[in-house]
């Protein structure tokens, strides 16, 4: 009996501190991909740490740090107005991490044959004030536009909507789809599609083509000459204070480190550091 | 006295689990108009009459009526195909099918009727949907597509549903139609529907409740536009896909959120309605 219980103290014992050694990683789709990597990096060098990642948007990933319940938000823009208001009314405080700079591409399907695009336009397109190719260019075919779109909790949406649509609308007539993967997968299987999404999803698949005479290279990404350009960060709470020591603080470190950095490099996007 | 006393528990857990399934469904009725009232009292009937949807833009509209009408449309055109279908199958797996038939696809339908919506969707996603531009239509994800995946996942249990209600029509009826020189069709679909209208009308009601409240499927395979589909190859969203997307960024207790609750509060609404409808039916039937 007595082993027994002894058994249940220490089990228990090794639940409580195997638990406590956990990170919760939750927001942007768009560096959904470069997160992997780095869990699965640090996960190597700390097998001690139990990580969970999670893409479904920036702005869940900024609400889950609001609720407690992620460590880390991942997000591809900066704070909107309300969520600073929010802090300000809950006195909590969120601090950034730069860790990448990415450019928005606009991918069109492979066989269109557009190479370039304005933002005029592209606010067209988006607000519905065009529909077939043909009305951006006679020599584009008489088709109809099918313009896709990241839903309204992704970091990317923001950052387009501020960056291409200003104060105005969407149209209703855009899909929202729910990931930049299966905005990559969709523009691929249809003809007449057009789409944005962070440049490290992109792949043969589809065509990027330049906005305003640009192409999002690293070059013209860094040196804001794309015009839609735009830095990736991570937030955590820092309410009570920088975390100096911990599985936060160790990832933190790890992101920000050269390897952390080279890993953001291999899933498409620019360096923010070290580079 | 053993007995009384055992009696008395049952009847007293009985009451118990009754009042609190009742209160359940008040305790979400009072929850969603509560969190609705910010919306209702802010935006008004534009919730209604408008089709501008745009939670997240400054200023936001909160206009539903697409999405009212897009659940409404899915609704209607999946109920009315996937019952009539629903009811031959299962007429025919009541009357016509050998025993051996009958279990086999009985349990065959049963499992099916078990698959998780969401496998339905990806399966739809991944290899139907690519063929719509294939055939010329703009819009790989849409309506029709939508409607395709509800009627896998509904036919199955609306089968079920209305085969259980066949099934428990005593055979006597049946013989005696058929003594009277019934042919067996006439008398599966006269006398038995009539008999088992009760459950036939609720595996309608069922149906239409499954399809009015399907998230996954029409998130996944309806295209995400918040538009009412002039044709079926349209894409369109529903109340449902809004909810679905929107509720993890809609900060709490703001307006986007109090419309996401008016959306629920719609839904349960509809539900109600087919509730109530099914019992006036039946009545009218008894009558």
């Amino acid at each position: 009996m007595r082993k027994f219980f002894l058994t249940v103290l220490l089990v228990s014992l090794f639940a409580v501190f195997g638990f406590s050694n956990t990170l919760v990683i939750k927001g942007s789709n768009t560096l959904l991909d470069v997160a992997q990597l780095w869990v699965e990096e640090f996960s190597k060098m700390n097998p001690g740490i139990k990580i969970t990642l999670e893409g479904a948007g920036s702005s869940t990933g900024i609400a889950a740090l609001f609720n407690g319940t992620t460590d880390i938000a991942n997000s591809s823009r900066w704070l909107k107005d309300s969520e600073v208001q929010k802090m300000l009314e809950l006195k909590k405080w969120f601090a950034p991490v730069l860790v990448a700079w990415d450019g928005i591409a606009i991918v069109v399907h492979k066989n269109l044959p557009i190479n370039n695009i304005t933002i005029d336009q592209l606010r067209d397109i988006y607000t519905g004030k065009i529909t077939r190719w043909n009305q951006l260019n006679p020599n584009l075919p008489n088709a109809e536009i099918v313009p896709f779109s990241r839903n309204t909790a992704s970091g990317t949406f923001e950052v387009f909507k501020e960056k291409v649509l200003g104060d105005e609308k969407m149209s209703p007539r855009v899909r929202m789809l729910e990931s930049s993967m299966a905005e990559l997968e969709t523009v691929a299987k249809t003809p007449y599609s057009i789409a944005y999404f962070g440049v490290g999803y992109v792949d043969q698949s589809v065509k990027v083509i330049s906005v305003n005479g640009v192409m999002p290279t690293k070059q013209n990404i860094l040196s804001y000459k794309y015009p839609l350009s735009r830095p990736l960060f991570v937030f955590v709470d820092v309410t009570k204070g920088w975390p100096e020591e911990g599985p936060i603080a160790d990832f933190l470190r790890f992101i920000v480190s050269k390897r952390g950095q080279e890993l953001v490099e291999k899933a498409g996007f620019v360096a923010a550091l070290g580079q | 006295m053993h007995r009384e006393i055992k009696d008395k528990t049952r009847k007293a857990l009985m009451g118990i689990s009754s009042i609190t399934a009742i209160a359940a469904l008040f305790g979400i009725y009072y929850y969603l108009v509560k969190e609705s009232l910010p919306a209702i009292r802010s935006v008004g009937a534009e919730l209604f009459l408008s089709d501008q949807w745009y939670p997240v833009w400054e200023p936001a509209e909160f206009g539903m009526r697409a999405l009212i009408i897009n659940s409404i449309i899915v609704t209607a055109l999946g109920t009315l195909i996937v019952v009539p279908i629903a009811y031959f199958m299962a007429i025919y797996l009541h009357g016509f099918a050998s025993k051996k038939e009958k279990s086999v696809i009985r349990r065959l339908i049963e499992y099916l009727s078990g698959i998780p919506s969401v496998i339905i969707a990806f399966v739809f996603l991944t290899y139907l949907s690519p063929v719509f531009p294939k055939l010329g239509i703009y819009s790989p994800q849409n309506l029709l597509l939508a409607l395709i995946g509800l009627f896998f996942l509904t036919i199955p249990i609306s089968t079920v549903l209305i085969l259980e209600s066949l099934d428990n029509v005593p055979r006597e009826l049946e013989e005696a139609s058929a003594a009277l020189g019934a042919l067996p069709l006439k008398t599966y679909t006269r006398i038995t529907t009539k008999a088992a209208l009760p459950g036939v009308l609720n595996a309608i009601v069922l149906t239409a409740n499954r399809i009015v409240g399907e998230t996954i499927v029409v998130l996944l395979l309806g295209g995400g536009a918040a538009m009412v589909p002039r044709k079926l190859t349209d894409p369109m969203k529903t109340l449902t896909a809004a909810i679905a997307s929107e509720m993890p960024e809609a900060a709490r207790f703001s307006l986007h959120y109090s419309a996401l609750f008016f959306a629920g509060l719609v839904l349960i609404i509809f539900s109600t309605i087919f509730e109530l409808t099914s019992v006036a039916l039946l009545r009218r039937s008894r009558k």
